[in-house]
């Protein structure tokens, strides 16, 4: 049988606001992280656009110029250099992408991991609280004095 | 009471002492005897006869008429006073007058004596009527203060249990309420994974339009970006087997948490009975130690009544025993009293008589007395 005496509601409620305000303060941080990480993403996926975009014209002149592209000649290996420009975009937004999604991911993994430290904590908590409440009742304590104990 | 016993006491004492006065002057009153005195011899005799109560001057008196009544019988003269004397001693003892005032004394005695004895017996049926009814009067509040302290104790008793019953049906709903609160706490939570999945990426091939003007196919841009998609569908597939394993854990974390409110609340229960039983226990114990107390006091309360009215009954009766013993002794002192009083008055009589003859004096013919 507990002693019901040795409950500290005080400290109950301080050690529950305290894991509130720290899985508060994770949820919050990891939010404003993941929104920088969105951000950074699609500021690079701009410039990876932009980069692509201003080599596209300079790549056909190259191969153009060494004559392996232009009116009524395609060569293969003008068509492999478009395509491998092509596939490195692809892969250059691809990995942002990927990135920017793996960053974002962690930081999901970790906030529900937060989630889940605190809510055993403030399980814990609740738990020994109502735990406390029906051993007092259960101890029938109100009864006590009636018996000059 | 005791007054009128010391009332009763002092009227017989004062009876003695009147009936010793009298027996004095009765069996000593030179007045009665007036016997002639003409010797030495009986001078002496007489003299030591009157020493003791008569006074000088009186003793003279009787003296000069013994001698005037000597010296008339000498000188033959008139009335023989002597023969006179005798013959009036003689009509005395045989005729019995001289006891009259003694047997009346005796029966004044006896009906004063019967009376106190009457009033002293009567004193003693009141007394113990009284001390008989004065326990039972005492024996009944006892019992009906003990049967009322019993229906009290049991009354208290019952108010007792009943509020048990209520304070633990009472401490059985906050028990019930405080596991259902916890309980729906626990299952009102979401598992903190259950959202948590791989933010799929799913690169398409960049670039086709300008592949397509530069009139070169854009099938390898596609196939490149069907490969890549499967290497991310399986990277997303292996943090989506990690969400879903750190998913399980918290459910059966959340599945232990409501199997430990299950038990808190079976063992809260079990608890709660235990004590209930134990206070009730203990409250049937109190009211049976309580009980016994009030018995034990009662017998003991029942038994000083007894004892005291048989201590009472005891004195009255020692006290009734002595009183008609003291009444017995002082009747029979009494009546000895009387008695010898009225045969040393006899004795005296015959005395005298007899010493009337001797000096000459002539009784009537017959019996002598």
């Amino acid at each position: 049988m507990s002693d019901t005496s040795n409950f500290d509601y005080l400290s109950y409620g301080q050690r529950k606001r305290a894991a509130g305000s720290q899985y508060g303060a994770s949820a919050a941080k990891s939010a404003y992280s993941q929104f920088l990480a969105q951000q950074r993403g699609n500021r690079q996926a701009f410039d990876i656009n932009k980069q692509f975009e201003q080599a596209a014209p300079r790549l056909v002149s190259g191969y153009t110029q060494r004559g392996l592209a232009g009116p009524g000649v395609q060569s293969g290996i003008y068509s492999r250099g478009l395509t491998d420009f092509a596939n490195q975009k692809t892969d250059a937004i691809n990995a942002n992408e990927l990135g920017t999604a793996r960053d974002i991911q962690q930081m999901r993994l970790e906030d529900a991991g937060n989630l889940d430290a605190y809510n055993a904590q403030f399980n814990q908590l609740e738990f020994e609280k109502q735990s406390n409440i029906a051993n007092t009742a259960a101890s029938l304590t109100a009864w006590k004095p009636f018996l000059g104990a | 009471m005791a007054e009128e016993k010391n009332k009763r006491q002092k009227a017989i004492d004062a009876l003695k002492t009147k009936n010793s006065g009298k027996t004095t002057s009765t069996t000593r009153s030179v007045s009665d005897i007036n016997t002639p005195t003409s010797t030495a011899t009986n001078k002496v005799q007489s003299d030591q006869f009157y020493a003791v109560s008569a006074s000088k001057k009186e003793l003279d008196r009787l003296r000069r008429e013994a001698a005037a009544a000597a010296a008339a019988a000498k000188s033959g003269s008139g009335r023989n006073p002597l023969n006179d004397y005798t013959k009036q001693l003689q009509s005395l003892l045989t005729g019995g007058s001289y006891g009259k005032s003694y047997d009346a004394l005796q029966s004044q005695l006896e009906g004063m004596y019967g009376t106190a004895q009457t009033d002293l017996t009567n004193n003693y049926n009141t007394d113990i009527s009284g001390a008989n009814t004065l326990y039972s009067n005492a024996q009944t509040a006892l019992t009906a203060r003990n049967a009322q302290g019993l229906a009290d104790l049991q009354t208290g008793y019952n108010t007792a249990t009943a509020d048990l019953g209520n304070l633990n049906t009472q401490a059985g709903k906050t028990i019930n309420a405080s596991m259902d609160s916890l309980q729906a706490m626990l299952q009102g939570q979401a598992n903190p994974y259950a959202n948590l999945q791989a933010q799929e990426v799913n690169p398409t091939a960049q670039l086709s339009s300008f592949l397509n003007a530069q009139n070169v196919g854009d099938q390898q841009a596609q196939d490149y970006a069907q490969v890549l998609n499967a290497q991310n569908a399986g990277s997303s597939g292996a943090f989506n087997n990690l969400a879903g394993v750190l998913r399980s854990i918290a459910g059966a974390n959340q599945q232990g948490a409501l199997a430990d409110v299950a038990t808190q609340r079976d063992a809260s229960t079990r608890q709660l009975a235990n004590s209930k039983q134990a206070y009730g226990s203990q409250l049937a114990q109190g009211l049976l130690a309580d009980k016994l107390k009030m018995g034990q006091t009662y017998d003991a309360n029942t038994f000083d009544l007894s004892k005291g009215l048989l201590s009472d009954t005891s004195n009255l009766n020692q006290a009734y025993g002595q009183n008609r013993q003291t009444y017995n002794q002082g009747l029979l002192s009494g009546t000895q009293n009387v008695a010898q009083d009225k045969t040393g008055q006899q004795n005296a009589l015959i005395t005298q008589l007899l010493a009337a003859i001797a000096k000459g004096g002539v009784p009537k013919k017959g019996k002598l007395f």
